[in-house]
């Protein structure tokens, strides 16, 4: 039993950890039943302090105000849990209203464009919106990544200095992944096997790569 | 840990909750319905702890129990944990929901805005901790070596590690600090209710 993995219970509560403890903890999370259940009892306290924190955060304005923008433009009826599920049970179509729909609308969009990522496995697929400022994967020829490997997403922007991380491709069967970023000056998608998720730079292999043509 | 703390961090009934995210596998919507009664509130909590945004964690919340609709099939119901399967996915799912880019501007905006400020913290959401009774209370009765480190690393958005700096402790200590105080806090919230 290791004190020092314990203790990060707390600052993992309160998500006081980089992403590489964070990661840690995790691993050792999935076997002490001792710091799963601190964590679960540490429910209420997060949640009354994420109220003081709303009231707090609203006095600062960009950072908060792009998160809200987000809010206001995804956001989808939440009924509290009890009702979701009860949608669920009633027709069970809400697993297409939040995992597609924005995979969809992106789709959809009139701008909507598909680039394909080519690897020596395959193609990925994404397709992308400017005026949905979004970016979601269509189709992907991926393959099953050993522990703990996963594929994660970037953009490199036309006159950027530096790949951008997109996401963590954490799902390898459903690729009904979406993401919400800019794509007007997104001139090159990139998918990379890593073996931690949020890296801060590409560190693994290059997987699928494709480069668009912004004219 | 104190008698009421180990009580506090009794695990809720594990094995029940692998029995449920079985039946979930199977597409039994019962399941599904207890499953998000007994654990919504931890659900609910882990996308705040990492938004801090109630809305935008609502729906995060909404999007976790939806991969756990579409996921538990995968779920190893023999050995895994359905806390930790729920921590991964709710924390995933709200990082991916705000952005690590932005998640990481709004640390650094907030470690710059209290690097630039000379009051306490606790002056600083004096009015908010006024309107909030409970958890004032509570946090008003922690040792002031476990509530600082816990205010700096929530309402600051620091690291464990930049409150140990902060406050000229090692790291140890403060990462021990704040998860007595976090369960202390626990204790005291659950006496009120």
């Amino acid at each position: 039993m290791s004190d020092e993995l314990h203790d990060l219970v707390g600052p993992y509560a309160i998500d006081a950890l980089d992403e590489i403890d964070a990661t840690r903890f995790e691993t050792h999370l999935e076997t002490c039943e001792s710091c799963q259940g601190e964590l679960f009892s540490m429910s209420p306290v997060v949640m009354e302090l994420g109220l003081l924190d709303s009231v707090a955060i609203a006095r600062t304005t960009e950072p908060e105000a792009t998160v809200h923008d987000i809010a206001s433009r995804r956001r989808l009826p939440w009924l509290a849990a009890a009702a979701a599920a009860v949608a669920i049970v009633a027709g069970l179509w809400v697993s297409g209203i939040f995992e597609t729909t924005r995979v969809e609308i992106i789709a959809s969009a009139a701008d909507a464009e598909t680039l394909t990522l080519e690897g020596e496995g395959g193609t990925v697929q994404v397709v992308m919106s400017n005026t949905e400022e979004g970016v979601a994967l269509d189709s992907a020829d991926f393959e099953e990544l050993p522990e703990p490997g996963l594929y994660v997403l970037w953009v490199f922007r036309h006159n950027g200095h530096a790949p951008e991380f997109v996401g963590n491709i954490t799902d390898f069967d459903d690729v009904d992944q979406a993401w919400d970023i800019p794509v007007n000056n997104a001139e090159t998608f990139a998918i990379s096997i890593e073996q931690a998720p949020f890296p801060a730079e590409p560190s693994g292999d290059i997987a699928f790569v494709g480069r668009r043509d912004l004219g | 840990m104190t008698g009421q703390q180990e009580e506090a961090a009794v695990n809720p009934d594990a094995d029940e909750l692998r029995r449920l995210v079985a039946r979930v596998a199977a597409q039994d919507q019962a399941a599904f319905n207890e499953l998000v009664r007994r654990t919504s509130g931890f659900v609910a909590a882990r996308c705040t702890a990492v938004i801090r945004n109630r809305e935008l964690a609502d729906d995060a919340t909404q999007r976790v129990y939806v991969k756990v609709w579409q996921q538990a099939d995968r779920f190893d119901v023999e050995r895994g944990s359905v806390i930790a399967w729920l921590s991964v996915i709710s924390r995933n799912t709200s990082v991916d929901l705000v952005r690590v880019e932005e998640r990481a501007g709004r640390k650094m905006q907030r470690a710059a805005q209290h690097m630039t400020t000379t009051s306490h913290v606790l002056d600083d959401h004096g009015n908010a901790l006024a309107d909030r009774g409970a958890l004032a209370a509570a946090l008003a009765q922690l040792p002031e070596d476990q509530r600082r480190p816990i205010e700096l690393a929530y309402f600051n958005d620091l690291s464990y590690q930049q409150v140990a700096a902060e406050l000229g402790q090692p790291e140890g200590t403060i990462k021990s600090r704040i998860r007595r105080g976090m369960l202390r806090l626990a204790d005291l919230l659950g006496e009120e209710r």
